[in-house]
């Protein structure tokens, strides 16, 4: 092994990458070149400086610094983003849609609506729906835009949309009495009609 | 230690900000010595280490959870560090072997590397070769002086290294080899041995 040639196998004998063959070869160069040793402590002396260099700190406000420029930069988004709500959006469109289209659809004049077999038997007069005395509906009725009086008996449900039900004295409604006003109610019926439908399908 | 960072990195990559400003916290030291050592200046060093984790936020999305964070950030670190003294490069000669002529004779070892047993006035000796040190880590040329920084300073393996600037092991190991030799040169033992 001569000098001057084996700076690198110095490196790899510092760095430990020698084979055992190598590091004895090195190891018996150096104990007789002492310029060589020199080289090497030199070198270790350096990499002991090096390591001990002081570790300092960044300024206290580093931190705070940095999350105001982020925070200015990519402003949080405190807006509810669209895509989060598009289908509780979609079904207050749709429901807004429904309301208004059946209000609108409602004709202003009293009407009755329902599958009573008897549906001839009401009187319709001006804003009143009159089931007369001795007479018997089978079957629900519906009135929507007016004031149910009941003289007479009803084998059924009677709703009135947008309406009343007066019960006369002898009077009778075997089924449930229904009065829907307002726009909830409109919507609470409408959604338990629809709800009905459905569980009628299965 | 670990499992801990991967949380936090975790929720950080899901926007908690909050994670992120304690990532902040577990690296902005290490990556401001590592700038400072290499720019040599601490409002530099400092900049450098604000960027670094203003792009890191930005990109947290890109960011590799199966590969090492640290790795990752000292990258980013490692190359605004150079790209900074690139800029500089006009003004200033990085070149190792240019001026060598002042430092040689006025450096001494014996006062840059404090023994085992400190006295008092070796602590002031410390801080004066502390100084000289990074003024030879600062007459290296630019490639070496992250991987003494790296090696040396963060006490890291030369494999991370590879990855940190993006270079095969070997050309690493190269490198640090003639990156002593010059550090050799600079900080020249007088009388010693």
């Amino acid at each position: 092994m001569a000098c001057g040639e084996n700076d690198h196998d110095l490196h790899l004998f510092l760095d430990e990458e020698l084979d055992e063959t190598g590091r004895n070869q090195v190891r018996e160069h150096l104990a007789e070149c002492v310029d060589c040793r020199n080289h090497v402590r030199h070198i270790r002396t350096v990499e002991t400086a090096v390591s001990r260099a002081d570790w300092l700190e960044v300024s206290e406000d580093f931190t705070s610094r940095l999350m105001i420029r982020l925070e200015k930069d990519f402003p949080r988004r405190r807006l509810l983003s669209w895509r989060k709500y598009t289908i509780p959006a979609a079904v207050a469109v749709v429901l807004l849609g429904f309301v208004a289209g059946t209000w609108l659809s409602v004709p202003s004049q009293a009407v009755v609506l329902g599958k009573t077999t008897q549906a001839d038997s009401v009187v319709i007069k001006g804003g009143e729906v009159v089931i007369p005395r001795n007479t018997t509906i089978k079957g629900h009725l519906t009135v929507e835009n007016a004031i149910v009086r009941v003289y007479g008996r009803v084998n059924g449900d009677v709703t009135a949309l947008n309406g009343k039900i007066l019960m006369a004295s002898g009077g009778d409604i075997t089924g449930k009495k229904q009065e829907v006003n307002g726009a909830l109610q409109w919507i609470a019926y409408y959604a338990k009609r629809f709800w009905n439908a459905i569980v009628h399908l299965f | 230690m670990v499992a801990l960072e991967s949380t936090i990195i975790l929720r950080a990559k899901q926007g908690d900000r909050q994670a992120f400003s304690e990532l902040v916290e577990l690296y902005k030291d290490k990556l401001f010595n590592a700038a400072y050592r290499m720019v040599g200046n601490r409002a530099e060093a400092e900049d450098i280490v604000q960027e670094t984790f203003f792009r890191a936020y930005k990109n947290l999305s890109h960011y590799d959870a199966s590969r090492k964070f640290s790795t990752w950030v000292y990258r980013i670190a490692t190359n605004l560090s150079i790209d900074s003294l690139r800029k500089r490069r006009g003004e200033l000669s990085f070149d190792a072997e240019k001026d060598s002529g002042a430092m040689d004779e006025g450096s001494d070892l014996y006062g840059i590397v404090p023994s085992s047993e400190l006295g008092p006035e070796d602590v002031m000796l410390h801080n004066e070769a502390s100084e000289e040190i990074q003024r030879a880590i600062e007459r290296l040329p630019l490639l070496y002086r992250a991987v003494v920084v790296l090696k040396y300073m963060h006490d890291m393996p030369l494999g991370e290294i590879a990855q940190i600037l993006n270079v095969p092991v070997s050309t690493v190991k190269t490198r640090l080899h003639r990156a002593r030799e010059a550090l050799r040169k600079h900080l020249s033992l007088r009388s010693i041995f």
